[in-house]
């Protein structure tokens, strides 16, 4: 193998690369602005559920209710319906999304230690939104009948009011007491981005040499193709390494995520998976002809399942098993939960080795095949 | 040498008769990207039915010419009639009366021969009545009866351009431009391509076509030697050999250039 | 129109498209595949939290605790941890997601009416899917304490109705079973029809450039016009026919029915398309080769769809991006195919929506045609 020659191809998959001032707004800028996006906008906690009342009884009690849900910032009152079909039209026109009706004697049945029923109606569409909305809404309303309740047992002369409640649920929450996403989505980021960057940008690089010609005019020289190969290769892990490191450096200063385990099995790992992914690019650009057939396949391929199969926003465990026995063979599964572990739980190799493994696995296939192909195809 | 004004314009008798005459007429036409003069100051005519030659090396300003004069291209300065039609201002009604291939030939891959040349006929609206007719006539012409269900991708080059000559004549044209059509294409073809563009000139097609083949424009009636925008040289081949007195044109052609 | 020059443009088109043999089957299985995997594995459902359970005390009423959580339908006891090591183990190795820590008091002091306080140990990662945690276990624990507090007092008149208060009587509108498929199904149908028509108009634009026929094409009299219209019908068909692929999908195996009027629905989508076709001439207006072409849809789609509440719903974002949101006429087309989908409701209810995407799309195409039409020239 010639050095020479593997450094001219990869001057030349620069060159390329960076002439392309678009392309590089585009692999630069779509870290950047996923991050923001998943950073400030996309979330599933809820804020601001927008809510309308019905308030027939209008007592202290009831508003005292309201200033709760109001107060804990995530409902907000939109408006006060005269009647049922008032009430409805706000759900139906999705002016607000939840509805909660206090009837009338609703106080007096409270103080006199009655049963008082309230009813609730939510908009069931967004299901995510409402399992969470109902949850927090039924803890508010549990706080709010056991002070109620304690107040009660107090006049009636038992003592250590607090101490009523038989169990005190103590939860703690590790590796993210915050509860901030950002710590789980920006291993999700990274492995999308590397994905869609090895994979397509590669797929079709290679593909538009072919039906420019080109290729046949590298063929043409004494090139070998493993140096072809390599010298395609690199310019895209210097950039895939590049925008990790970016990711990083936003998701630390910008979002104040803080990386629990080593930084360098971080790159490290991160290295694996890009070999993976351009493997997987390469490949695939020897079947296709056509860059539309390229595009389909690595989009099909890497795209898709690196997003929606590979638990970066949607939890594995709650997909159909055999949609879960498919996802075991997609890379980024692997991937995000290595980075998982060292960005949230600071787990080493100890934990890791297994998924590593696969990831190594998944690169040699890869690389074997995606050689022996272009091989081929060049002769 | 005025240019003749407008159609429905009354104009002096002798711009009239030069209208008459000329199919194309070219004045001082110019195109600038940028700082980059890429067509300079170039004017020239071309007789109804004439075979004009464009010669020059590539980049020498052939291809940007010819785009200003299809209305692909605006012209940055200078003036263009074709047809008798403004290429500044009447540039549709050019595009109803000319036929235009590129180097490229701009066939359909995944259409076939037939499909190729239908789609044609009905983008320039040919009679209906005749369209079939000349369909098969185009397919006769480029030598592809029998195959007129084959993709266009699964053609030779030589049969491609010959597809691609006929998809530009089919609504016949008085006026055909040619853009170096036979660049890659081998020897034999390109002769039975010439004997085509013969065929069209006999019948009293104009064409304009570019080469940067020397043994092409001897075919040619007038040619224009291009070089960096300017015309270097225009005239018969004849012409240009006698008064430069060289044997070849490519002698000529090295001797003006070199200036 | 019959032998026109637009007539012919769009036959060509058709040709083409209907010989990609490949297309075709990406056309009809792409929705089909887009509908597996918003129904069945784009879901927010937090179900089947897997729990290991600490319990130091090991008696009856320590073992009815648990139980309360495995019977719940949220959690599933994966394992009883032997120390807190072993638990920790679990979590580190996400084994589990939460665990459970009886003290071995437990029942001592359940029996003294004495409060006790139990730990709960969970995997923070996933903070949605935590909170979802954090809400049931709330629930599960308030339940069990009113029980206790019932068996304990009452006999006593006065406090044991004081137990239960309020009584909180939900119902739930439109999506009965609260499944993200009946949500995620019909933003599938925004999704495609978005996506298809948008990254298909350009590429078979930008190809022609690329192979040159728009150049044959524009020499011809040819009027901007028609060439736009011939490239978009075909392919405004297709979406169509997606369309009513998904509709059928939808209601037959997901069982997520039509509540509402399919003629409003398809002509909204034609409202819609204003919108996608428009982003797709733009595109191919402003790029020369594929790779080009598809890096910029995906640029400019992928944070559109991200912040359209296809996924993440927009009343979550900060007010200042709610805004912004308005200018995305996705986020209009969501909540019409969702109201007519889910809430069987018309143009009473939508109008709004629709008249924002009627000036939005309008405007995205409007530019696109502008711009198309100059560098055609």
């Amino acid at each position: 193998m010639n050095r020479k020659r593997i450094i001219a191809i990869t001057k030349k998959e620069f060159l390329h690369a960076f002439r392309d001032r678009r392309m590089l707004v585009i692999i630069f800028a779509l870290p950047v602005v996923m991050l923001m996006l998943y950073g400030y906008a996309l979330t599933f906690d809820i804020r601001n559920i927008p809510t309308v009342i019905m308030d027939r009884d209008n007592k202290p009690i009831t508003r005292d209710i309201i200033k709760k849900l109001t107060g804990s910032g995530y409902f907000k009152i939109v408006g006060s319906a005269g009647d049922f079909k008032d009430e409805e039209s706000y759900l139906l026109s999705g002016r607000a999304r939840m509805a909660i009706n206090f009837d009338n004697g609703f106080s007096s049945k409270v103080l006199s230690g009655e049963k008082a029923p309230l009813q609730v109606i939510v908009d069931g569409a967004d299901a995510n939104t409402a399992v969470v909305s109902i949850g927090y809404l039924n803890s508010i309303l549990q706080e709010y009948s056991k002070k109620l309740l304690i107040k009660a047992f107090a006049s009636s002369g038992l003592s250590s009011a607090d101490d009523l409640m038989p169990i005190d649920a103590r939860p703690r929450v590790l590796y993210n007491p915050e509860l901030r996403s950002m710590h789980f989505l920006i291993p999700g980021l990274i492995s999308f981005i590397l994905m869609i960057l090895a994979a397509m940008i590669i797929s079709l690089t290679v593909v538009s040499e072919k039906t420019r010609g080109t290729m046949e005019q590298l063929i043409s020289t004494s090139i070998n193709p493993l140096e072809l190969m390599i010298g395609k290769m690199v310019p895209y892990v210097v950039i895939g390494l590049g925008d990790v490191l970016l990711c990083v450096i936003v998701g630390v200063f910008v979002f104040g995520v803080h990386i629990q385990g080593s930084l360098l099995l971080l790159f490290f790992e991160s290295l694996l998976f890009l070999f993976g992914s351009m493997g997987l690019g390469l490949a695939i650009s020897t079947t296709a002809n056509r860059q539309e057939d390229a595009l389909l396949m690595s989009s099909m391929v890497t795209f898709l399942p690196s997003m929606l199969l590979s638990g970066f926003v949607f939890p594995i465990n709650s997909m159909p098993g055999i949609i879960q026995w498919i996802s075991y063979l997609v890379p980024a599964r692997y991937f995000i939960n290595i980075l998982r572990g060292i960005f949230l739980k600071g787990i080493g190799l100890n934990y890791l080795w297994p998924d590593t493994l696969l990831l190594f696995v998944f690169a040699a296939v890869m690389l074997t095949i995606s050689a022996k192909r272009f091989k081929k195809r060049l002769e | 040498m005025g240019l003749p004004r407008r159609p429905d314009c009354i104009g002096t008798p002798r711009n009239d008769a030069l209208k008459m005459e000329n199919s194309i007429i070219v004045d001082n036409l110019t195109k600038k990207f940028g700082d980059f003069i890429a067509v300079n100051g170039v004017s020239f005519n071309v007789k109804k039915g004439e075979i004009f030659g464009f010669i020059g090396p590539n980049g020498a300003g052939k291809s940007t010419t010819i785009r200003m004069l299809c209305g692909l291209l605006e012209p940055t300065e200078g003036r263009g009639s074709v047809g008798g039609f403004d290429i500044s201002g009447e540039s549709e009604r050019i595009k109803e009366i000319i036929g235009y291939m590129s180097q490229k030939f701009s066939l359909y891959e995944d259409l076939t021969v037939y499909e190729n040349l239908d789609f044609y006929a009905g983008i320039y609206q040919t009679p209906i009545n005749t369209r079939k007719q000349k369909i098969e006539d185009m397919i006769g012409m480029a030598g592809l009866k029998g195959r007129e269900g084959e993709l266009a991708a699964n053609l030779s080059g030589g049969l491609k351009q010959r597809l691609a000559l006929g998809c530009a004549t089919v609504h016949e044209p008085k006026i055909l431009f040619l853009d170096e059509p036979t660049s890659g294409v081998d020897p034999i073809s390109r002769r039975n391509f010439w004997k085509l563009i013969y065929d069209l000139s006999v019948l009293g097609t104009t064409v304009l076509v570019t080469t940067h083949y020397m043994d092409e424009a001897e075919h040619c009636n007038n040619i224009a030697l291009i070089s960096d925008g300017k015309i270097a040289a225009m005239g018969s081949p004849t012409e240009l050999k006698t008064n430069f007195g060289k044997n070849t044109l490519e002698e000529v052609f090295i001797e003006v250039s070199s200036k | 129109m019959p032998d026109s020059r637009l007539f012919h443009l769009i036959k060509k088109e058709f040709i083409q498209v209907l010989r990609e043999k490949r297309l075709l089957g990406i056309i009809i299985i792409a929705p089909i595949i887009q509908l597996i995997i918003f129904g069945y594995v784009a879901t927010t459902d937090v179900k089947n939290i897997s729990m290991a359970v600490l319990d130091q005390d090991r008696t009856v009423y320590s073992r009815q605790f648990v139980s309360e959580f495995g019977n719940s339908g949220y959690f599933e006891i994966k394992y009883y941890a032997n120390d807190l090591k072993e638990e920790r183990d679990l979590i580190d190795s996400g084994k589990i997601k939460v665990a459970l820590n009886i003290p071995s008091d437990f029942s001592e002091k359940l029996r003294s009416n004495i409060k006790v306080p139990v730990q709960f140990i969970l995997d923070g990662s996933d903070a949605n899917s935590t909170s979802i945690s954090l809400g049931y276990i709330n629930g599960i624990v308030f339940e069990y304490s009113t029980k206790e507090l019932q068996k304990r007092f009452g006999n006593i008149k006065d406090l044991s109705d004081k137990i239960n208060a309020i009584d909180v009587r939900t119902r739930v509108f439109y999506n009965q079973s609260l499944t993200s498929v009946n949500y995620m199904v019909p933003g599938v149908l925004a999704i495609l029809l978005m996506v298809l028509t948008a990254v298909l108009t350009s590429i078979t634009i930008v190809k022609e450039k690329e192979y040159g026929t728009l150049e044959q094409l524009i020499v011809t009299p040819i009027k901007p016009h028609e060439l736009m219209i011939g490239k978009m019908v075909p392919f405004i068909v297709l979406g169509f026919v997606d369309v009513l692929i998904v509709i059928f999908v939808a209601n037959f195996w997901f069982k997520v029915p039509l509540q509402g009027s399919i003629w409003l629905l398809l002509a909204l989508c034609l409202v819609f398309l204003l919108t996608s076709l428009g982003t797709g001439l733009y595109i191919s207006a402003l790029s020369h080769t594929m790779q080009q072409t598809i890096l910029s849809v995906i640029f400019v789609m992928l944070p559109s769809i991200l912040l359209s509440g296809f996924i993440f719903p927009i009343s979550n974002m900060p007010d200042v991006i709610q805004w912004a949101t308005l200018i995305i006429p996705m986020r209009y087309f969501l909540t019409i195919v969702r109201g007519i989908f889910l809430k069987g409701i018309g143009i009473e209810y939508l109008w709004m929506e629709t008249l924002a995407m009627l000036v939005l799309g309008g405007a995205i195409f409007a530019l696109a045609v502008k711009k198309f039409r100059k560098k055609l020239e």
